[in-house]
């Protein structure tokens, strides 16, 4: 992703640029001027706050995935999957 | 003594063919191998197979450990690497294309469709589907993801990891990750909204 820096181009920013800028937003890796751009640039521009807030709705949406911890009688099956396998392998030696 | 000093405690022992090692390590990490291997693979009597397969690897590679990275990176790299054979062996159907869900913009680079183009489902989300639906719905758009790119958004999204690790167990430069993981998350996020009944764009 090659970036044009949007530092003082608030009001001609361009909504790509600020989509492009999405992932260093939320991981708060925007240096302060690009930041304080990329507010400036929100404050005038609904579609993309609008896009902002359905990019962390995903985001949100995908870390409410929580797979159940593995059944008890799996996690014993596998173990003792392993431990067979292990033992066979022995013998073959 | 830390969890990963614990660990590489653990690998040492381990290396020389002690049992219970492998036993401690099994108790520490059969549940996140086995978790992060259902959301790769969104099955889990596939999950339970490659469970086997990493412990079994881990049995036999572990003299491969040389310690550079934590235990838990280089087991989870173990998990990854069983996990993507798989998903590239699978019979591929209909390829998706991204370009589809990925917003669009005018030629000036606004957004596609003028001022207003953009609808904020995002609080609305939850009161069309239930938590549980668009979770399915989510689930879905990542098992139409790319392999490695389902890989970065599982690391980053659900287990956290920053990207420099995430570029480390994938083989991977930073930009690299972040550009797949963008992508990665438009897709979804294009996704979600036509399910709720609204343009990707």
């Amino acid at each position: 992703m090659a970036k044009r820096s949007i530092v003082g181009r608030a009001q001609s920013a361009i909504c790509r640029e600020i989509t492009d800028l999405l992932v260093d937003y939320m991981t708060g890796e925007l240096d302060p001027e690009t930041l304080s751009a990329f507010e400036e640039h929100l404050a005038l521009c609904p579609d993309c706050v609008a896009f902002l807030n359905t990019y962390k709705k995903t985001v949100q949406v995908t870390r409410s995935l929580r797979y159940g911890s593995i059944p008890p009688e799996l996690r014993k099956r596998v173990h003792e999957f392993v431990h067979r396998r292990i033992k066979k392998g022995r013998r073959g030696r | 003594m830390s969890g990963d000093a614990e660990d590489r405690a653990l690998v040492e022992r381990l290396k020389t063919g002690e049992e219970q090692a492998l036993e401690a390590l099994y108790h520490r990490y059969s549940a996140r191998v086995y978790r992060q291997a259902s959301i790769l693979l969104g099955n889990e009597a596939e999950a339970e197979e490659i469970t086997q397969e990493v412990f079994l690897t881990l049995y036999t590679k572990a003299k491969t450990f040389r310690g550079e990275a934590a235990f838990s990176t280089w087991l989870y790299r173990l998990t990854l690497n069983a996990a993507l054979t798989r998903l590239r062996r699978r019979k591929k159907g209909k390829e998706v294309s991204y370009e589809d869900y990925l917003p669009r913009y005018e030629p000036d680079g606004h957004h596609l469709g003028g001022e207003g183009s953009v609808v904020d489902w995002s609080h609305d989300a939850e009161k069309q589907l239930a938590g549980k639906e668009l979770q399915r719905i989510l689930q879905q758009a990542l098992d139409q993801l790319r392999p490695m790119d389902k890989a970065v958004v599982v690391l980053s999204d659900l287990e956290g990891v920053p990207n420099r690790e995430i570029g480390k167990t994938l083989g991977l430069s930073v930009p690299a990750v972040k550009t797949r993981l963008h992508r990665a998350r438009l897709f979804l996020r294009g996704k979600l909204a036509v399910s709720l009944g609204h343009s990707p764009y």
